[in-house]
């Protein structure tokens, strides 16, 4: 298993009172909020324990894309993934991801990543996402068109990669008469895919495709949701007549490494409920935009989505698997159990937790590198996944 | 006067004889004439020359956006810029320019201004450009609605800097309802703005409103026309917005060697001059200009200054006309004086690296600016004031 740490650079001096004014952080949390002197410190602080990443051994690092928000500093990941490909030599740095469709000029998109790929030779990974919710709001896009326009800046994007350019694109939603990126990327024929989702069903049956095989990253769920959109996966591949590889396969959760499990869970207490009683918290109109998703899943997923309001504790949060929190023995056996049963070809750690201090964090990242990380790279296996007839299992569940 | 370095990052194995079968190195040029591992190495090297213009004393580190072509392989400015943002401590880091007004999302780029501003501590020069007419090919954007557009994307993104999130912006081209960019820039309004442009009037009358102030930046001109459009950026503050503009709104940004005798310096850089002028920049007339960019008095204007565009250029005739800037440093240093002297630029953004030159004649002659030009030419004072009064 291959190991990577995921950051979401944080406002970690966001008020963790700020809900008694605003529904939420996102969208409509005023900017003058933000303290552009902070936001000096915590760049850095964070930049330098992507960096510090590489030197513990990971595999890779990740950054992302959320618009307008205490949650998630990275409107544009491509700004972070360029500061990390001069200051890193070995390891992969995975944009997870961008939303290209969600943008008229997708092929921006495309040139910067083919910059990246070539300065770094061939480190980047290019995620791909529609976006949430309330990224349409915050870029003036119409949600329903959200899947056909991801879909369809993927084709296009794809195409300004690998074919000889000039040609014109015609498409429904992207109209280009010279497409003719310059630089093209440096691994042939493209930087690897990868799609992370919370479950959609329609994404994983596009990542499984056998013309595309792209890496499929499940996001912050219990892990009985990590398990059951894993086999839906290896499901939709079996119906194809391939059996998925794990490479094909990750999970993305916050992770905390304590000295013992009691001091893991005391340390990690505030910062993860914060995150998951605060940061995450959006009111559903937002979350899911009129036209988002189908009317199907739409209806599935208020009915089971409702515990996203709700207050989350460490101990329910550990309890469901939505977070590996412990000493490093209880850390590793987690993981280890982890793998069992799904065959991770990837886990992608988040060590910085909303409001967690830096020396907090790289102690975490140290035990995990040092105790953790070289029992979990041994790991190996397609987990417990036996061949299923039945159809591909509905939105995610909690 | 400050001193800059400006890189275009080209494509320095691009084949000089592309041009028996391509009409440009632009836009129609494919892309399979791009050599990945090359490019790998030219990047690589292209931000080690940046940064040494941080540790030889440059004021400033300049980076630009022109997409699908040979002559500049930065599709987009925002990767070195944040590539240096974290290799770099002094220098101020200039994105000359990004061009707001041809996406359909300005505010991206506004988020990524501001992101670069706060990693660096306040190093970030915002520059604001249109595009050249290439550009609307390689982005499907309308030409005809370049000027309302930079003006509205400009607009939009200042009031994004400075204005508390979140608000609804109505305008022509651009409906948001949600404007609330987190983060903001870390200098207080937002990181200045610069205009580079090659002498368009509206350009130059939108840059120096008493509203803006803004760096007007004349690139890549005759010496004649520089001197020309940036004193006639002064007239038109003291003429039309009602006060006198200072040294520091106006700079020129020229290719320039430093060799180590007047001969050496013209043997070693002309080839790559010539190549530069001749072959990297070799476009079309509907290229450049497509219908519809340009008013029809500028459109005449740039003609009657940039006619020779298209033609073959020798590195003479390039020195002579004074286009580029080349020679030993005694004669560099009093030709920069010189120009000083006669058209007050608070800054001279020096393009080092030219066309095919590679890496170690590069290097050299920015060693011989850092140490026998720089010193002097940083000491150049303000002279706008007698340039005014001539």
């Amino acid at each position: 298993m291959k190991i990577f740490l995921f950051h979401l650079m944080p406002y970690a001096y966001v008020d963790p009172e700020y809900d008694k004014e605003y529904d939420t952080c996102w969208v409509t949390y005023p900017n003058s909020k933000f303290d552009p002197e902070k936001g000096h410190e915590l760049y850095n602080r964070y930049l330098d324990e992507l960096e510090y990443a590489e030197e513990l051994g990971f595999d890779g690092v990740c950054v992302n894309e959320h618009h307008q928000n205490a949650y998630g500093l990275m409107p544009s990941p491509v700004v972070m993934a360029s500061a990390l490909a001069t200051k890193t030599e070995r390891v992969k740095i995975a944009i997870l991801g961008n939303a290209f469709g969600i943008r008229d000029h997708p092929q921006t998109l495309a040139e910067e990543h083919a910059m990246i790929d070539c300065i770094t030779g061939g480190r980047l990974i290019s995620g791909m996402v529609r976006g949430l919710g309330a990224e349409y709001y915050s870029l003036g896009s119409n949600p329903a068109f959200s899947h056909e326009r991801f879909h369809e800046a993927h084709d296009l994007v794809i195409r300004a990669w690998t074919e000889e350019g000039p040609f014109p694109f015609e498409g429904k939603h992207y109209h280009f008469d010279y497409v003719n990126t310059w630089p093209r990327p440096f691994q042939d024929p493209h930087p690897p895919i990868w799609v992370p989702s919370q479950g959609s069903t329609e994404t994983i049956e596009w990542s499984a495709h056998p013309d595309r095989k792209y890496t499929y990253l499940q996001t912050y769920s219990p892990f009985q949701n990590v398990v059951r959109f894993h086999n839906a996966y290896r499901d939709v591949a079996h119906r194809h007549g391939y059996a998925a590889n794990s490479e094909q396969l990750g999970w993305a959760a916050p992770v905390y490494v304590g000295e013992t499990d009691k001091k893991a869970i005391e340390e990690v207490r505030p910062h993860v409920e914060l995150f998951f009683n605060k940061l995450l918290r959006y009111s559903i109109s937002m979350l899911l935009p009129p036209g988002y998703m189908s009317v199907e899943s739409y209806k599935r997923v208020l009915k089971t989505k409702s515990s996203l309001v709700s207050t989350h504790t460490v101990e329910s949060l550990m309890e469901r698997g939505v977070i590996i929190v412990g000493s490093p023995d209880t850390v590793r056996k987690k993981l280890s159990e982890c793998h069992e049963q799904v065959g991770l070809g990837y886990f992608l750690g988040m060590f910085q937790i909303a409001s967690m201090s830096h020396d907090l964090a790289t102690a975490s990242m140290r035990r995990f590198a040092e105790e953790v990380m070289p029992a979990a790279m041994d790991l190996e296996g397609a987990g417990q996944w036996e061949p299923n007839s039945e159809e591909v299992p509905s939105q995610a569940a909690e | 006067m400050q001193c800059f370095l400006f890189h275009l990052m080209p494509y320095a194995s691009l084949d000089l004889d592309y041009d028996k079968e391509y009409k440009a190195s632009w836009v129609v040029y494919p892309n399979s004439n791009f050599d990945p591992k090359v490019g790998h190495y030219l990047y690589n090297t292209y931000l080690d020359e940046l940064e040494m213009g941080d540790e030889l004393g440059f004021d400033g580190l300049v980076v630009n956006e022109h997409h699908q072509n040979a002559y500049g392989l930065m599709p987009s400015p925002i990767v070195p810029a944040a590539a240096l943002a974290r290799r770099t401590s002094k220098a101020k880091i200039a994105v000359l320019g990004n061009a707001f007004g041809i996406r359909e999302h300005p505010l991206t780029l506004a988020e990524e201004h501001a992101m670069i501003d706060c990693i660096t501590g306040g190093r970030l020069i915002s520059g604001m450009v249109r595009g050249i007419g290439a550009e609307y090919y390689s982005m499907g954007a309308n030409p005809a609605f370049s000027h309302e557009r930079f003006n509205e994307a400009h607009d939009l993104v200042v009031r994004a800097w400075t204005d508390e999130g979140p608000f609804a912006f109505e305008g022509k081209h651009y409906h948001f309802e949600y404007v609330n960019v987190w983060p903001r820039p870390f200098q207080k309004p937002h990181p200045p703005i610069w205009c580079p442009s090659q002498g368009s009037l509206e350009t130059i009358e939108w840059a120096s409103h008493a509203d803006r102030k803004y760096t007007y930046l004349q690139t890549y001109s005759p010496f004649e026309a520089v001197k020309k459009f940036l004193n006639l950026y002064r007239e038109i503050a003291r003429d039309m917005h009602g006060y006198e503009a200072a040294d520091s709104q106006v700079g020129w940004a020229a290719p320039i060697y430093v060799g180590e005798t007047d001969k050496k310096a013209i043997e070693e850089a002309g080839p790559h001059m010539e190549a530069f002028f001749n072959k990297f920049l070799r476009m079309t007339p509907e290229m450049l200009l497509p219908p519809g960019y340009l008013s029809l008095r500028s459109y005449k204007n740039v003609m009657k200054h940039k006619g020779g565009l298209s033609k073959v250029r020798s590195i003479e005739e390039l020195m002579e006309t004074g286009i580029v800037i080349c020679g030993g440093p005694d004669t560099v240093r009093e030709r920069l004086e010189y120009c000083h002297r006669e058209a007050g630029f608070g800054t001279f953004l020096g393009m080092f690296q030219i066309a095919s030159m590679p890496h170690e004649m590069t290097v050299n002659s920015m060693r011989r600016f850092a140490e026998d030009v720089m010193p002097a030419a940083k000491q150049f004072g303000a002279v706008g004031d007698r340039i005014a009064a001539e």
